[in-house]
């Protein structure tokens, strides 16, 4: 288990994965942030102005964070916060179903026609929950720019 | 200690980079947060067929006549619907077969749900219009517009 953890290609691919799932998500939300918001509004979570500051700024955590993940920069910090979104993302998924509500998810897309809230969208949350966690234990930081430039710098 | 000390402030670095860039992004571009407010906006009015107003519906409401069926989803309904109204949410819309069935096919029928945002009443409109309803009506301002108007209201947050 420990060796998965250090194995440089195995972070290497979740860091990828997980990079390029969270900029391609981003996209659609940081163009339009109303349509954003008013997916987290049928939440009925947060009020209007939550929403709307939510719809502002989580698109870019998400765009951010996958473009670290991606270069390898800030790898670690990145997947906490991308853990921790996804917490946050998995409990109000539970809520809206104990409530009962019929809603979109807002989580990929924001395409009306695209899949509402169930509980194949708590496992699918789950198990990117699980690669976010292992980026934050991993030991790896091979083929990470972050790496590149500090060695490029010590050899100066 | 070093190691987790470095990841939260990785994490607040970006945060904070997020934050600026989110509205930076909005301010240029007039959207979110910079979007002008729901007041100011100008809604195209919607004309499709059957689709009425708060006035006509508050009249279908007085009059007595007209049943008003709820589509948003039964949590909602409970929380506050429109007075008198039934609940009739697309997803359920088997189990309430019966119900619709003895219904006098000439009878108005207005269909709302949340308002704006939502479609259900409209689906809803469209799939008893396919049963042989004439006279259905949609409110398309929904429960949004009634509540606000201070109309006769049920429901345990009522």
């Amino acid at each position: 288990m420990r060796t998965l953890f250090q194995n440089d290609y195995v972070v290497l691919t979740t860091r990828l994965f997980l990079g390029l799932l969270f900029v391609i998500i981003s996209i659609d939300k940081i163009h339009d942030p109303a349509a954003f918001a008013a997916s987290v509004e049928n939440y009925r979570i947060l009020p209007e102005s939550a929403a709307t500051f939510a719809a502002t700024v989580l698109p870019w955590i998400e765009l951010l964070c996958g473009i670290f993940l991606l270069t390898g920069i800030m790898v670690r910090g990145s997947s906490l916060l991308i853990s921790f979104l996804l917490i946050v993302f998995i409990i109000a998924i539970l809520s809206a179903l104990g409530r009962g509500l019929d809603i979109l998810c807002g989580c990929f897309t924001l395409d009306p026609n695209a899949s509402r809230i169930g509980w194949n969208k708590v496992i699918e949350n789950i198990g990117l929950l699980l690669l976010g966690v292992f980026l934050i234990l991993s030991k790896s930081n091979r083929f990470s720019l972050e790496r590149y430039l500090r060695e490029t710098h010590n050899g100066d | 200690m070093m190691r987790s000390f470095t990841i939260f402030r990785e994490a607040a670095i970006i945060l904070l980079l997020s934050a600026f860039m989110g509205f930076v992004y909005t301010y240029a571009t007039g959207k979110g947060f910079f979007a002008p407010s729901a007041s100011s906006k100008v809604r195209p009015p919607v004309t499709a067929p059957g689709i009425i107003d708060l006035a006509k519906a508050r009249e279908l409401h007085e009059s007595g006549s007209a049943l008003f069926i709820d589509s948003r989803h039964e949590f909602d309904y409970r929380l506050g619907h429109i007075k008198g109204s039934y609940n009739l949410p697309l997803t359920d819309l088997n189990d309430h077969t019966d119900y619709i069935e003895r219904l006098p096919r000439d009878r108005p029928i207005v269909t709302y749900c949340d308002g704006a945002q939502c479609n259900s009443s409209i689906e809803l409109a469209a799939i008893l219009q396919s049963r042989g309803f004439s006279n259905v009506f949609i409110f398309f301002g929904g429960w949004n517009e009634w509540k606000t108007q201070h109309l006769p209201l049920e429901g345990s947050r009522q």
